[in-house]
């Protein structure tokens, strides 16, 4: 997610840094010195893969990855969350510096709940699973990110045409990308190295 | 986003410059930069925000940032402004709304003036001198470090992915929507994360081989001399002004 600085309502800059920071806070807290390089480079992996383009018709979308980032990372999701977001805001200037805990929280939420799905229901296919993972990640993105703008200002749900109404629209295709997209990479990690996807929260 | 915007105008050009704006101390700006979007955010007076956004702009120029530079960056945001617009002004059908199109313009103004700052801070110094500031302001270790090697490591990843990209279309790889490449995708990913993974366990063992305790040594940053303090009080006072006045016109 990308909101940029002025987008959204100060209280809402304010609550949601708050909630941000005692995510992160937590999130820290917990953190052991030989896992810093591997979130550093997860996060590093997660930033570069969402900057491919998947094609749809005539346009293309970046992926979310926010439920194989809540798979692999559990609770430490919300700190590479949190660095992708920053190094994508300065170099990039995509994003914004004060809405940089909104932007987190947008996918860090609907991260954690994906990983609490995929490690407390028990389905024969592991590729199932992974679909619906990536499908809460979209799910949650695009609740918290029509509820924070609904709540920011009146503009962003006026009319038909309203951004909200678009932004719903647009997502959808994601839906189902991001569900594939999660099933084969889990998948294939399952193949590869299953221990990466006993992370829990 | 395109990966080559970072490299264009060659970074390491711009900031051997020597303005007011590079010889600025790094944490000094960060809190100057941190404090006025904060005060930008603030604010919804339209003439303030325009006029905030010039005299920023003029800021960058007088740093010897290339008005090409500043403009490029500029342009290359403003779809997602023109995206989020239609519907603003258009959602609520005819007549267009004066109030919506005025809401619209406010947040334009702060989008593009806080990316202007960003720009600033990124242009006027290295990523290194950033990281040896923000070692000095109170952040925590982890996340330092985190953001550290994340930040060298993205590099890598990058030339990775392009190479897979030539290898694919080399194969005749057709960009399509399609299971096959949903599949081909996924296990791009899955493939990337693996590597990253593996990769972060040579690099651990590289740094407890050099001492590594859970926070990445760096060196000391520049001292703040009085000129970085005034820099930042006049910023500081700018912010409280432009806010004092739109409290003051409204």
């Amino acid at each position: 997610m990308h909101l940029s600085d002025g987008v959204i309502s100060i209280p809402m800059v304010v609550a949601t840094t708050t909630i941000t920071g005692g995510l992160l806070f937590q999130s820290i807290r917990k953190v052991k010195e030989e896992q810093i390089p591997m979130i550093s480079l997860l996060s590093g992996g997660f930033f570069v893969f969402s900057l491919i383009s998947l094609p749809i018709g005539p346009t293309s979308v970046h992926p979310l990855l926010a439920g194989l980032l809540g798979i692999m990372l559990g609770g430490k999701a919300v700190i590479a969350l949190f660095i992708g977001l920053l190094l994508q805001a300065i170099l990039f200037q995509h994003g914004g510096l004060t809405t940089l805990g909104v932007n987190t929280l947008l996918v860090a939420v609907p991260a954690l709940m994906a990983n609490l799905f995929f490690n407390s229901f028990k389905l024969k296919s592991i590729f199932l699973k992974g679909f619906i993972s990536g499908v809460i990640g979209v799910i949650g993105c695009v609740l918290l990110l029509v509820s924070v703008l609904y709540f920011s200002s009146p503009h962003y749900s006026n009319g038909f045409f309203s951004v909200i109404h678009l932004i719903i629209v647009n997502y959808l295709p994601l839906l189902i990308i991001e569900g594939l997209l999660t099933g084969f990479s889990v998948e294939f990690i399952s193949r590869i190295r299953p221990s990466v996807l006993s992370v829990e929260v | 986003m395109n990966i080559k915007l970072i490299n264009q105008y060659n970074l390491q050009k711009l900031h051997q410059k020597s303005s007011w704006g590079h010889r600025w101390e790094t944490r000094c700006k960060l809190i100057a930069t941190m404090l006025l979007i904060i005060g930008i955010v603030y604010l919804h007076s339209l003439p303030l925000l325009s006029l905030t956004f010039g005299i920023i702009f003029i800021a960058a120029l007088s740093m010897g940032l290339p008005f090409i530079v500043l403009f490029t960056r500029l342009v290359v945001i403003l779809p997602f402004f023109l995206l989020m617009g239609i519907p603003i002004l258009f959602g609520g059908g005819y007549p267009l709304s004066v109030e919506a199109l005025q809401f619209l313009l406010t947040v334009t103004f702060k989008g593009f003036s806080s990316l202007l700052l960003m720009i600033i801070v990124i242009y006027t110094q290295s990523p290194q001198e950033i990281f040896n500031g923000m070692a000095y302001m109170k952040i925590p270790s982890a996340l330092l470090s985190v953001f550290f090697l994340a930040y060298r490591y993205l590099f890598l990843f990058i030339n990775d992915l392009q190479n897979t990209r030539k290898a694919l279309i080399s194969r005749s790889y057709r960009h399509q929507f399609s299971k096959e490449n949903m599949k081909l995708y996924g296990q791009l990913a899955g493939g990337i994360l693996i590597k990253s993974i593996d990769t972060s366990e040579t690099v651990y063992k590289a740094m407890i081989s050099r001492g590594f305790e859970g926070k990445i040594p760096t060196s000391l940053p520049k001292k703040v001399s009085s000129i970085d303090l005034l820099k930042t009080i006049l910023v500081a006072c700018f912010t409280i002004s432009i806010i004092l006045l739109e409290g003051w016109l409204i």
